[in-house]
């Protein structure tokens, strides 16, 4: 066997073996030829250019029978977007998309394939947009060709129920660009009226008075959200920010037809025209979506879309709606059981991880009852359906209205009070000056009000929180913790208490952690590493973390017995890893302080070295998050529905006391945020199961943890990567400081209100003046509150 | 004085053309993926041999 190892020619990956090759090029796997042979034959080899050849995907095993449930017309109508003349569109999600070499490729596709017309990358997105040609070739045929490249589509249940959303933002960019059309032509206009000091042509000016008046049009439709919010804000008696700004663009509007008509006047359409668009700018900003997520996925996101069902010999694909109570189904490693079932097989190990927290997995035997959403690890299992899939245990849980999300729309409270205060006080100072000017001049007396209404307008106000709170979710962002809306902000300030989940939260559950204890082992590391890479079971996974360094020795034998462990032979070397009960005689009392129930046994010649035992791996540095949390005043507790197994380890980590409950099931869980509720706390629940979804939306705030972003995650008002979970303390700095922030922007915004109030009150407010002042406290608002914010963040080293 | 009025005019007339461009750009999803156009663009498309296109028309 010689020393150079061969690269694959495709994705680069070192190919164990020689075996597959094609014209003297070797490949890792057949997928990886595969997807060369289709770019060679197309004279596509160009892929390789772009990105330095970093682009290429290793692709997935799949069976080719995963796909057959497209085959069914139903489905595959409702993944459609639409299908007129046997033309179709259709649209997936690729989450492998990750480069350029990607979208290049992918847009290819019309040529790698006959029938395809079109195909369109959306990177942001991940997505691609597929026209095809039914008569040539099917969903199945196109879903099959995209996992051949690489790029699996990842399907759920969602993708079959849900149409997808229009793009929300469409109206706002038109709004947006008719009042930027509108205040950038009006500026321009408006020089005769200001510099020209009367010299100018009557009748230019007289032009553009009536244009003026014309634009008044295109900006009230622009600003036509805030007058329908403020309506409604009225009706429903809920003050917000709204109603100030609506009594401003009116008066301005007002006031300018009044004047125009009149002729007593230039009107004030320039600075109507700056409020509009400055407004705007600031809703746009507002309105940062991030595009990858949902915080909303229920849980038929968690489910794939179709499964195994056995019949004697026969083996189908069924769309998971069609289960009947007693199919037997085929569930394969790794994979979800969709319903409630029994075990059919002899044994089974079920991973419950992400539906109870349960850290380790649970074996059983024949008859034993299945949850759904449980994980078959270790092997793959059939299992009798005992229910159908909508009447599981899971999926009824998840329907319970409590676990439901109460409000889609965080309203910012202090957008509401800052509102009502200074509309009371505005109205209060309009009406004085109305009452000071009226024994002297009508006209100045109205002058004076209108001014006072003009003038107050709080756009500076306005635009404070959409810019502080839009900047800080970006940053946010930029670390991974991703926020629904910008007003979370607000919720993580206002919150004492935070509830923690343990397992998948605190502990990563991928990664386990392994502690050994016994004799040294180090001459059969060798063996130990290539009997663990050979075997499914899970703790096989995480044995092979402690000996991953040494090298490979090559096994003459190698046994993986389901339920019991593994044996490996080597020359004379007999060893086995596997559970007590197969391998450890309990009279014996060599392993008499350990957690059997952990722990899997290492057994070498029919002697017993020692047991690796299962410990929860707990994320670097968060025990230190837990202790400084507590210290800036919030009150600290873990609820899990694990076992109370990891309790002496978290206390012996922590410096401060926090309340600990354990074996904790999901309404348990939801009732315990409920209490703290009622006892007056602001609570944030952190979690990232199942089991956490009804905490997670009963809690003032919910944060889900995921160690990646495509994952699916409980519904909850933003998500923060499960490795970032350490710079929690940082994230609650910044939005304290982005509070200050805003409280100093108000200041300034106040500042200029006063400026603008004396010239109004005093009805000695011209157009120039309200054309200079407005667009000027906007931008000194926008500015500041930005830098403000990026400086924070970078003092914070964020 | 007639001039400088039908100057101004004529460029609102203009802007306006500009503007109803705009908005049908954005109704038309022009601005749905503002990102991946920028990658699209810097992509060799000289890279396409002449004689591609009826190449492909013989595959599969």
């Amino acid at each position: 066997m010689s020393d150079t190892k061969l690269i694959c020619e495709h994705c680069g990956s070192i190919c164990p073996d020689d075996s597959i090759s094609l014209d003297s090029k070797y490949f890792c796997c057949n997928g990886c030829k595969m997807v060369y042979e289709i770019l060679h034959e197309n004279d596509l080899e160009g892929f390789y250019g772009i990105e330095d050849g970093k682009g290429a995907i290793k692709p997935d095993d799949y069976d080719h029978r995963e796909f057959a449930f497209l085959d069914n017309s139903e489905i595959a109508d409702k993944l459609k977007t639409y299908s007129i003349n046997n033309k179709a569109k259709i649209t997936f999600l690729l989450p492998q998309i990750h480069c350029s070499a990607c979208i290049w490729l992918l847009e290819k596709l019309p040529e790698l394939k006959e029938g395809i017309l079109e195909a369109k990358v959306d990177f942001m997105q991940k997505e691609i947009d597929i026209v095809f040609n039914e008569n040539d070739i099917s969903v199945r045929q196109v879903v099959e060709l995209l996992t051949a490249l690489g790029y699996k589509p990842k399907m759920d249940l969602n993708s079959i129920d849900n149409k997808k959303q229009t793009n929300p933002n469409k109206a706002l960019y038109i709004k947006l660009g008719i009042a930027g059309f509108c205040f950038g032509n009006l500026m321009m206009l408006a020089f005769p009226e200001y510099l020209s000091g009367g010299d100018f042509e009557f009748e230019i000016k007289e032009f553009i008075k009536w244009i003026n008046l014309l634009f008044i049009i295109p900006l009230l439709y622009s600003g036509s959200d805030y007058l329908k919010s403020a309506y409604y804000g009225l009706k429903t008696k809920v003050f917000n920010i709204d109603i100030p700004i609506s009594i401003g663009l009116l008066a301005l509007a007002g006031r300018s037809i009044f004047e125009i008509i009149s002729g007593f006047g230039a009107g004030y359409v320039d600075s109507l025209g700056g409020l509009v668009f400055f407004l705007l700018t600031g809703k746009l900003f507002q309105q940062k979506t991030f595009n990858t997520l949902s915080f909303n996925r229920d849980y038929r996101s968690y489910f794939p879309l179709s499964v195994i069902r056995k019949n004697n010999d026969n083996e189908e694909y069924i769309p998971l709606k069609d289960i009947k109570v007693g199919d037997l189904l085929f569930i394969r490693n790794n994979e979800i059981i969709p319903t409630d079932s029994l075990l059919h097989s002899d044994t089974g190990l079920i991973n419950y991880s992400f539906v109870t927290g349960e850290s380790s997995p649970l074996e059983i035997n024949k008859s034993d009852k299945i949850y759904s959403g449980g994980r078959s690890v270790g092997g793959s299992m059939v299992v009798r359906a005992t229910k159908e899939f909508n009447q599981s245990y899971m999926t009824k849980l998840w329907n319970d209205d409590s676990f439901k999300k109460q409000s889609e729309n965080i309203v910012s409270k202090l957008s509401s009070v800052t509102a009502k205060y200074f509309s009371i006080v505005i109205i209060i100072i309009a009406v004085l000056s109305l009452l000071f000017w009226l024994p002297e001049s009508t006209s100045k007396a109205f002058d004076a009000f209108t001014a006072v209404l003009i003038i107050a307008c709080p756009c500076a106000l306005a635009l404070t929180l959409p810019f502080t709170y839009g900047t800080t979710m970006r940053i946010f962002g930029k670390r991974d913790y991703f926020i629904r809306n910008d007003t979370v902000v607000e919720l993580m300030n206002e919150a004492d208490t935070i509830v923690f989940d343990k397992t998948g939260t605190l502990t990563k559950v991928e990664e386990g952690k392994v502690e050994y204890i016994g004799k040294n082992y180090k001459d059969y590391e060798g063996i130990i590493k290539s009997a663990v890479r050979s075997s499914t079971h899970p703790i096989s996974k995480t044995i092979l973390t402690a000996v991953k360094d040494s090298d490979e020795l090559k096994l003459n034998e190698f046994h993986e017995y389901p339920g019991k462990g593994i044996e490996a032979i080597v020359d004379s070397i007999n060893l086995r890893i596997g559970s007590p009960d197969w391998l450890y005689n309990k009279n014996d009392k060599k392993l008499e302080n350990i957690p059997l129930e952990n722990s899997a046994i290492l057994k070498i010649n029919d002697e017993i070295y020692g047991a690796f035992i299962n410990r929860s791996n707990f994320r670097e540095g968060i025990f230190e998050v837990l202790d400084i949390l507590n210290n800036e005043g919030f009150e600290i507790s873990i609820i899990s529905g694990d076992t109370e197994r990891d309790r002496k380890e978290i206390e012996e980590n922590l410096r401060s006391d926090i309340s600990m409950l354990f074996k904790k099931l999901p309404h348990e869980k939801l009732k315990y945020i409920e209490e703290l509720k009622k006892s007056g706390k602001n609570v944030i629940m952190i979690g990232d199961g199942l089991n956490d979804a009804g905490a997670l939306a009963k809690a003032d705030l919910g944060i889900a943890v995921t160690e990646e972003t495509n994952n699916f995650t409980p519904g909850s008002d933003s998500i923060i990567l499960g490795s970032k979970l350490k710079e929690l303390p940082k994230l609650f700095k910044l939005s304290k400081s982005a509070l200050k922030i805003v409280y100093a922007s108000y200041l300034i915004s106040f500042l200029y209100n006063i400026i603008g109030i004396s010239f109004a009150a005093q009805a000695l407010l011209s157009p120039l003046i309200a054309a200079i002042l407005m667009p000027l406290s906007s931008i000194s608002v926008i500015a500041f509150t930005v830098f403000s914010v990026k400086i924070s963040a970078k003092k914070l080293r964020l | 004085m007639l001039a400088l009025i039908a100057l101004i005019a004529v460029s609102l007339l203009v802007a306006i053309i500009f503007l109803v461009l705009f908005i049908s750009a954005v109704k038309n999803d022009q601005y749905k993926d503002t990102y991946t156009p920028s990658v699209r663009i810097l992509f060799d498309e000289s890279e396409n041999k002449p004689n591609n296109k009826s190449n492909v028309r013989g595959k599969k």
